[in-house]
């Protein structure tokens, strides 16, 4: 026997009950770990908080604008999370939601001046316009991917030309888009309380959270993002991925452009402002998904949407000012990012630039990132 | 026993920008044999195994598998034709867990559903041909670097139907381990009747393992000798 020896199995009888109990373990580790476990828990002290200053925040009209501002960040934030896992951002989303409503309405009159009636009509407009915001990010992954483009660089590119075309295409004017009564299952709401667009988004994200935690795509953007470079010698397709992960945000954009143009009942080129992509950027960061590659979680992230909804929707029921709460949401990422994230690093350099003993240089950095970056440096020499 | 031919690299050259690594490499392995690739550093080595494993494409030159021409757009290809490779770089992912790495892009599926018990219970069967046993579920980093090379030679040996290819195996070995991961493979390649290629710049390493032995210098194979002529000296 060589190597260090790690022995967890038991070798004795009821071999069978022990690989069960183990499984059934690391399923459970896999689903909850720490940020969602600390995602939950700051979600329901705010809501506590909330509820104690006003118990408006519980009534039924409200609960539905908590929802609908989470449908809005989360639906883009689940979409972020595996193109995050592979190192990569999408800033494009909005542009694409602001473009493919206006191209489904186009559809739309056309058909029904073609004497398709009015349900086919936008129906089929609105599957060819989704297909559309799946090809955008099609493009923006073969761009990232293939190009070798930097992923900011192509994604803004998209976004300006999407918002651009939608400008020129559409004029900026509002074009009148069936609302709740005519399209219900767009921007309907169930009893008042649950609107139907959240149950797009949330459809939205149990299904990027089934393929990535139930299909290969979670194993090979986790690869990916982690080091591209080993995965691609593993024989992880990794520009497949990226182009997959791309292809979903895309997707994401176009389906929340159209329910959102059917809640307001009108679609226009200025219906989404890119504060929109950053907002549900800095969720999925706050939901403990890492910018850098490789590390995350999507049930965190969703619910780091929710309680960035909940900010949103808390000060507006408290009546405090639209500026104070980007102000209040800047400080709370700060916060919840030095708290939850490396605070030992962090207490260390405070604790370095506040004494007097400047010249001591700190040495504790060891982290698996830091590692990885002096393997990939080995990697670069040993590669001849 | 050394049997019939299973890979033979026709005058392969590969350059990057104006660095020309390899210069016309022809080499050939059989089937029961280790081959030894020995070099000094940037000598060409891993470019080869690279060239071999799929993951670069030769600039000329041909790499022919079973007697046919062979062309590797990617590992998977390779790994398709029972071609397994332990890179120096040892390619597991860190945030992954162990039993995930061994199984990377050799997934089992059903209905596109990862079938996680499976492959954990295979996962030891795989560690159990190195005589090692660690915690499946727990994620890469957090194992040693020999840990790390132990899932590394460990999948390689489980998936390698026909040539395993290892690219210094031993580096991150004391002299115990390594000769036991010589073993190993020798042994897995006389029971399989499988060949393999086992680069390392250790020349008691290289003697200890191989049947034959491929001394690249500069991109070049300066000679090639057989195992009779220089086993005296294996310690």
């Amino acid at each position: 026997m060589f190597f260090d020896m790690v022995s967890t199995q038991g070798q004795a009888g009821g071999q069978k009950t022990i690989s069960e109990t183990q499984a059934r373990r690391i399923n459970w580790r896999h689903y909850v770990g720490r940020y969602e476990v600390v995602m939950a828990i700051l979600n329901i002290l705010l809501a506590l908080f909330f509820y104690w200053e006003t118990p408006r925040y519980v009534a039924p009209a409200n609960i539905y604008t908590l929802l609908r501002y989470t449908e809005d960040i989360g639906i883009l934030t689940i979409a972020e999370v595996p193109i995050m896992f592979l190192g990569l951002i999408d800033l494009s989303p909005t542009g694409i939601a602001n473009l493919v409503p206006l191209i489904d309405w186009s559809l739309w009159q056309y058909f029904m001046a073609v004497g398709i009636a009015f349900y086919p009509a936008l129906i089929i407009a609105t599957l060819i316009a989704w297909l559309l915001a799946a090809f955008i990010g099609f493009i923006n992954g073969v761009v990232i991917a293939k190009g070798k483009v930097n992923f900011l660089v192509a994604t803004v590119a998209t976004l300006f030309a999407t918002d651009g075309f939608a400008l020129i295409g559409w004029g900026g004017w509002p074009e009148p888009f069936p609302g709740a009564d005519k399209a219900y299952f767009f921007s309907g709401a169930i009893g008042g309380v649950l609107p139907i667009p959240f149950i797009w988004a949330f459809a939205y994200a149990i299904l990027i959270m089934f393929l990535f935690y139930r299909t290969k795509f979670g194993v090979y953007v986790t690869a990916g993002g982690s080091n591209p470079t080993w995965a691609r010698e593993a024989g992880v397709p990794v520009d497949k991925y990226i182009i997959i992960a791309y292809v979903l945000s895309g997707l994401a954009g176009g389906i929340l452009g159209v329910i959102d143009g059917s809640v307001v009942r009108e679609v226009s080129a200025t219906n989404f402002t890119s504060d929109l992509t950053l907002e549900a950027i800095a969720a999925a960061v706050i939901g403990g998904t890492l910018l850098t590659g490789g590390k995350g979680t999507p049930i965190g992230s969703f619910l780091g949407a929710l309680l960035i909804a909940q900010l949103l929707d808390g000060f507006t029921v408290l009546g405090i000012n639209a500026y104070a709460y980007d102000a209040i949401v800047g400080i709370a990422i700060l916060v919840l990012m030095v708290t939850t994230g490396n605070r030992e690093a962090f207490t260390q350099y405070f604790r370095r630039i506040t004494s007097l003993r400047m010249t001591e240089s700190v040495t504790t950095d060891g982290g698996s990132k830091n590692e990885k970056n002096e393997q990939s440096k080995e990697d670069k020499d040993g590669e001849r | 026993m050394v049997g019939e031919e299973l890979l033979r690299v026709v005058d392969v050259w590969k350059s990057y920008g104006p660095v020309i690594a390899l210069r016309g490499v022809n080499m050939v392995v059989r089937r029961g044999e280790v081959v030894a690739l020995l070099g000094d550093n940037g000598a060409g080595k891993s470019t080869l195994i690279k060239i071999i494993s799929g993951y670069l494409k030769p600039d000329r030159g041909q790499l022919l598998f079973e007697g046919k021409p062979v062309h590797f757009s990617s590992p998977l290809d390779a790994k398709k034709l029972g071609i397994e490779v332990v890179h120096q770089d040892l390619a597991v992912i860190l945030d992954l867990p162990v039993y995930r790495n061994i199984f990377l892009t050799h997934e089992i599926t059903k209905w596109g559903l990862l079938q996680d018990d499976v492959m954990i219970e295979e996962s030891k069967k795989a560690l159990s041909l190195i005589g090692v046993s660690l915690p499946l579920d727990s994620k890469m980093e957090s194992l040693s670097g020999g840990q790390r090379q132990a899932v590394a030679v460990a999948r390689a040996l489980y998936f390698a139907k026909k040539l395993l290819l290892l690219d210094e195996p031993t580096a991150n070995l004391n002299i115990v381990e390594a000769l036991e991961v010589i073993d190993i493979v020798r042994k897995f390649v006389k029971d399989h009747n499988a060949g393999a290629i086992f680069v390392t710049h250790n020349m008691v390493h290289a003697f200890a393992a191989a049947d034959r032995i491929y001394f690249i210098d500069r991109g070049r194979i300066l000679f090639e000798n057989v195992r009779k002529s220089f086993h005296h000296l294996r310690i």
